[in-house]
């Protein structure tokens, strides 16, 4: 339901993010012939990548646990993306394996960090867009 | 929350996947402008 969202409020932005000269890229967790099927979903068209065996998640430090399922910001989150078309379908990668947004500088420098605290909850776009300008 | 630099370095050593099994060094992705990772949950 929910990170599906997400990629659309992503994709949405697209020619904004061109203009920057900014570069984006989504990274899942299924295998890696999911990855035209998640293309088709969404309509996305930026670059796309996965690691399934989430060593990036891990470094990263992003959550891993079934409570982070059930916050308050999931149901809230949930009703939203069911409102607009987004739920969710087949799962394809680890359901209990939160997310996150990192903005990284030509440099290697790390301008924006963000680690979802649960399933719904992710990076404001409009911070993602002032972390680029 | 803010990270390090040198976590980044370690994040670039990584490698993911590309649609057709090729793995791709993530530091790669920002050696030439500036990029917006998206870590999502799953491919659901």
């Amino acid at each position: 339901m929910i990170c599906r969202r997400q990629v659309v409020d992503i994709q949405e932005q697209m020619d904004t993010f061109n203009k920057m000269n900014v570069r984006i890229v989504i990274i899942g967790n299924g295998f890696p012939n999911f990855i035209e099927g998640f293309r088709n979903d969404t309509g996305y068209t930026g670059d796309l990548f996965t690691d399934p065996g989430l060593k990036s998640y891990q470094l990263l430090n992003f959550k891993k646990s079934v409570s982070s399922l059930l916050g308050f910001k999931t149901v809230k989150t949930a009703l939203h993306a069911l409102s607009t078309g987004y739920m969710q379908k087949g799962i394809q990668g680890d359901a209990l394996q939160q997310g996150g947004v990192v903005v990284i500088d030509s440099a290697g420098a790390p301008v924006y960090f963000y680690a979802n605290t649960e399933a719904g909850d992710h990076a404001p776009i409009i911070e993602i867009i002032q972390a680029c300008s | 929350m803010q990270i390090e630099k040198k976590l980044i370095h370690e994040l670039g050593q990584l490698t993911v996947l590309d649609h057709e099994n090729n793995a791709i060094p993530l530091a790669s992705l920002w050696e030439n402008q500036k990029t917006v990772l998206i870590f999502v949950r799953h491919f659901g």
